[in-house]
């Protein structure tokens, strides 16, 4: 179970680190770019989840069709919404 | 000046510790800490089980297996019978030339899932408390009359007891719910999974078998006397036996993926009768409360577990014959019948399983012999076997509800392929459980969230019968049997539990 603790305070020191970067470069993020990334992020958490438990239900084929499936739309997300910030900030 | 920090002071940091601290101390102060067995009881933590929201409640005594309650009578076990009479003579010397071939190959061989190691564990993990239980003398005759300890409990155990009228004090009172709370604790205590509770009506008179071929000339019969007794020629059931108790119990995950060979066999024959454990010590406890209860063992048992399973809100009935547990895997559910007011009453569930499986061949297409029915929808007719004139379902079957029904004669069939002929320790399989969509650990939060939308529509079942082929869920390759006895500390105690 440590290894979740672990994955939280990484996931809790990432956010503050990125809310300072984006305050710091005083870049407000719009509603749908808020959106985007909460459902990428919560969509990766499902997929790390699945994979840790397909191993400790002793299936590890499952744990690659989970990252395949689930892992790579919340990848997929993460860099639409960050091409939609990068995109909008630089136009402005 | 750009600020590479916090803007939190020192002031509010301390000021955020010093609030968790309070808040650490008030919870730790009003936490439920109980005393003893009554806080445990009024405690509004302990109260009926609360079932996820997309679980619908049917009616009382409604499940989602139509019964006709007219049609359906108490099934005598004694005539039970799914091999022997099944096959013609030459097919059953064939099964048993098959099972020595096995076991030779195992055991000499090193053939994975019948080697020595598995010959041993097979034999030395059938569950053997009831068997060694003290039985009822009857009517003064030699202790072992009585085979089987489990109708009124383990003689040696209940004469440590003093009944409240030994000891010159009052029964137990309770209210039915204030009862209902201490058995389901203490029968979680004893190793059981969920404990539901019944109205003995004549609808669950019809679900307690009419006898036990185990003890042929003592069938288990209703009679209006206080308390039960075992006679030469019957087992009685008070008629003041109005309430019935069936809880469940969980099975080793990874020791059924091992089914097909000796080590699931083995889990098999420990845990179907790891229930006698349970079931021993609350008939203690109802002696001690100036109470009884009876029941019986697993096999042939004194009910259809299953059913009575899908009665009391355990579970639904699908494709696979067994009981299909609503939230984990099961291994089996138990019938005690007591006459301690017990409450409130359960109902049957619906989760979606029984729809799930019209569409679903999972187990049927895992089974080497075929043994779960194939037809789209459940039935109302007993399983047919073409080609065979020696099938006679009417030794296994209880007409009375639509189900998809078992071909029990080629399930055995394949068990008794396996058989330790060593010792003719036949061996258990488990198959179709293994591969069942619903059986899982749930570890993985796709599973609720699968579960979820079974439920809801039965849209996606096809789909998601096909990503479970898929993701690879269900029995395991016969080169990963051999794994189970490298598990060591990863072994999960009692086999309950994941590897991880």
């Amino acid at each position: 179970m440590w290894y979740w603790y672990l994955a939280l305070f990484l996931l809790g020191g990432s956010m503050v680190l990125l809310l300072g970067w984006l305050n710091n470069k005083k870049i407000n993020l719009k509603w749908y770019e808020w959106a985007i990334g909460i459902i990428a992020l919560l969509l990766m958490m499902f997929t790390l989840q699945n994979i840790v438990a397909a191993y400790q239900e002793g299936v590890p084929g499952a744990m690659g069709l989970f990252a395949l499936i689930l892992g790579i739309p919340a990848l997929i997300l993460f860099l639409v919404d960050w091409q939609l910030v990068q995109r909008r900030v630089k136009k402005e | 000046m750009q600020k590479f920090h916090s803007a939190l002071s020192r002031r509010d940091f301390m000021k955020g510790i010093g609030l968790a601290g309070i808040g650490l101390g008030s919870a730790s102060v009003t936490a439920p800490v109980f005393h003893d067995m009554d806080e445990v009881i009024l405690s509004p933590n302990a109260n009926k089980q609360k079932n996820p929201w997309w679980m619908k409640e049917r009616p009382y005594m409604d499940p989602t297996t139509e019964v006709d309650w007219d049609v359906i009578q108490r099934w005598d076990g004694r005539k039970y019978d799914s091999f022997s009479k099944q096959f013609s003579p030459e097919v059953i010397q064939q099964v048993q030339a098959e099972a020595k071939q096995i076991t030779e190959d195992g055991i000499r061989n090193n053939k994975p899932g019948f080697t020595m190691k598995d010959h041993a564990f097979i034999n030395s993990a059938y569950n053997v408390i009831q068997r060694m239980s003290y039985r009822i003398p009857v009517d003064g005759g030699p202790e072992d009359n009585q085979k089987y300890a489990c109708f009124m409990g383990d003689q040696k155990m209940l004469d440590e007891i003093s009944a409240p009228e030994d000891l010159g004090i009052p029964k137990l009172q309770g209210t039915p719910e204030e009862n209902g709370r201490m058995i389901r604790s203490l029968l979680r205590f004893h190793g059981a999974f969920r404990v539901r509770f019944l109205e003995v009506d004549d609808r669950v008179k019809k679900m307690v078998y009419a006898g036990d071929a185990r003890h042929p000339e003592q069938p288990w019969v209703f009679e209006d006397v206080d308390k039960p007794y075992v006679s030469k020629t019957k087992m009685v059931i008070p008629n003041t036996y109005k309430y019935a108790i069936v809880f469940s119990t969980r099975g080793s995950f990874d020791g059924t993926l091992r089914t097909g060979c000796w080590i699931g066999g083995g889990v098999a024959l420990n845990q179907c009768l790891s229930a006698d454990y349970p079931q021993l010590y609350l008939q203690r406890f109802m002696k001690a409360i100036g109470y009884g209860a009876v029941g019986s063992d697993d096999a042939s048992g004194f009910t259809s577990y299953p059913g009575i399973g899908a009665l009391a809100g355990h579970g639904e009935l699908g494709r696979i014959g067994h009981l299909i547990g609503s939230e984990q895997w099961l291994r089996c559910t138990r019938l005690m019948l007591t006459d301690l007011p017990v409450g409130p009453m359960d109902n049957p569930i619906d989760f979606g399983a029984a729809k799930f499986c019209v569409t679903c061949r999972k187990c049927r297409e895992a089974c080497p012999v075929g043994a779960p029915n194939d037809e789209n929808d459940p039935t109302w007719e007993a399983p047919k076997m073409d080609g065979n004139p020696y099938f006679k379902p009417e030794l296994f079957n209880n007409p009375g509800k639509k189900v998809w029904p078992l071909n029990h004669a080629l399930c055995r069939k394949y068990w008794n392929q396996r058989t330790d002929t060593y010792t003719n320790r036949s061996n258990i399989c488990g198959i179709c459980m293994s591969a069942c969509v619903f059986q899982k650990l749930h570890k993985g939060s796709i599973h609720d969230t699968v579960r979820a939308m079974v439920a809801s529509t039965p849209i996606f079942n096809s789909f998601f019968t096909n990503m479970d082929k898929a993701f690879g869920y269900g029995p395991l390759d016969e080169n990963k049997w051999e794994e189970w006895w490298d598990l060591q500390d990863n072994m999960p105690e009692h086999g309950l539990g994941s590897m991880a």
